[in-house]
């Protein structure tokens, strides 16, 4: 898939995944990785930035193996950049695709 | 790459960040990379996954909103780089923990080279400064010395000349008095004085003829300072002029570009050369004026030695006067 694409619609995946759910990096990692195959390493600079824009606030939890997980839980100025990067996505793939369409028939 | 070089390497590039939030994002690649382990994958496959580790860290300082490449430059600096090499000591000053070191930590890079500019700086400026004081010292030396060279060489000269007339006068002296004192021989205590009489007036002449050698040499050289200082004046004077008239035209062609530029025409960049022409012609004027020399006033200096001189007359003519007797002692016994 085009790298450009991915960086496009993985912020969206991402808030999404931690609106149902806090979940922690790797966690997170393996979410993202089930719908969008990307470079593992580029998500935690992403969940940092976002984290600094204050759309994700964190906070640590003890896990049964290994040290302590670092959840990440979604807060309100989170939730409205989401609906938001919806509404445009949907948008954008409805004018895409409709453009497509148009120039199919048109060949046809 | 093993895990432990992976997280160094990044620890390295991420620098610029405080140590907290290092540890927080070295703390989440550990932590993957511990977990995708057991999932059947090398530590080096999962750092090989991430990319590049350039990439990875301008990811990640990105979301600091730093720039990588100024990141390279704080990394030279903390760790002794090749290009800024002083960075080196003032960070080798600051691990040692002087007194202020603890504060001067927290700054940023940029301060500390804005803090070395000025340094370098005020260095430069001091040395410039330091440079032309002791240009002014050696020239006020060497024209000193030169005058005092000049000087000397004319004092000689007269002296010279003086002695040299003496001597040639000395053999028709000498003949003369051998007349007189033939004449004299038979003739009592008055002719004696009047002979003593003559040889005052001639030994008086023999000097006249040696000072006024000495006054001649005195004015060709008085002469030939007048005329440098009259050429060196009116070249700056003609120079002067010239500029300052320069100067004028300048003005007045700003005085016409201003009232174009009120009217309302495109002319700003020109006023302003115009102006900054203005400002260097007319200092440029005033510089050649202050090069002009005016003849100073005989100060105490140069009565001294004049006084000196007189002395020094009056010393040879009096060991003149000495040697002349002498002779004559000499020939009354004969």
């Amino acid at each position: 898939m085009n790298a450009q694409f991915k960086k496009g619609v993985l912020e969206l995946i991402v808030l999404e995944s931690v609106r149902v759910r806090d979940m922690y990096g790797y966690e997170l990692v393996e979410e993202v990785s089930k719908v969008v195959d990307v470079n593992e390493g580029t998500i935690y600079p992403l969940l940092k930035r976002m984290t600094n824009e204050h759309y994700f606030e964190t906070y640590l939890r003890e896990s049964t193996e290994g040290p302590p997980r670092k959840y990440y839980h979604i807060t309100a100025a989170g939730i409205l950049y989401r609906d938001n990067l919806e509404k445009e996505w949907n948008e954008f793939s409805r004018r895409v695709c409709s453009f497509l369409e148009e120039q199919k028939r048109g060949q046809r | 790459m093993t895990k432990t070089e992976f997280l160094e390497e990044l620890n390295q590039r991420l620098i610029v960040l405080t140590e907290e939030e290092r540890r927080d994002i070295l703390d989440e690649y550990e932590q993957h990379i511990d977990m995708k382990v057991p999932t059947g994958m090398t530590e080096e496959e999962v750092i090989a996954s991430f990319g590049r580790i350039s990439d990875l860290a301008a990811d990640i300082l990105e979301a600091y909103h730093v720039r990588p490449d100024f990141v390279n430059e704080e990394r030279d600096r903390k760790h002794g780089g090749r290009i800024f090499g002083f960075w080196k000591t003032k960070q080798e000053r600051m691990d040692r923990g002087e007194a202020a070191g603890a504060g001067e930590e927290e700054k940023s890079g940029l301060h500390i080279f804005w803090e070395e500019c000025g340094k370098l700086w005020e260095a430069v400026m001091r040395g410039c400064r330091k440079g032309w004081e002791g240009f002014e010292k050696a020239c006020g030396r060497a024209g000193r010395a030169c005058r005092r060279g000049f000087q000397r060489a004319g004092e000689l000269l007269e002296k010279w000349a003086g002695r040299l007339a003496a001597l040639c006068r000395k053999p028709f002296r000498k003949r003369e008095e051998e007349e007189t004192s033939l004449l004299s021989e038979p003739v009592g205590q008055a002719d004696e004085t009047r002979s003593r009489e003559q040889k005052q007036r001639r030994r008086k002449e023999g000097m006249g003829i040696g000072r006024a050698m000495g006054n001649l040499c005195r004015a060709v050289w008085k002469g030939c300072l007048w005329c440098l200082r009259w050429i060196w004046n009116l070249s700056w004077m003609g120079a002067g002029l010239m500029i300052g008239f320069v100067a004028c035209m300048v003005l007045y062609c700003m005085g016409v570009l201003t009232v174009l530029l009120v009217l309302g025409y495109p002319v700003t960049g020109v006023t302003i050369g115009c102006l900054g022409l203005t400002l260097c012609t007319v200092s440029v004027t005033a510089f050649c004026f202050t090069l002009v020399r005016i003849r100073k006033k005989p100060g105490s200096q140069k009565h001294g030695k004049k006084e000196r001189q007189e002395k020094e007359e009056q010393q040879e003519e009096a060991v003149d006067a000495a040697v002349s007797d002498r002779e004559e002692e000499e020939m009354i016994h004969a």
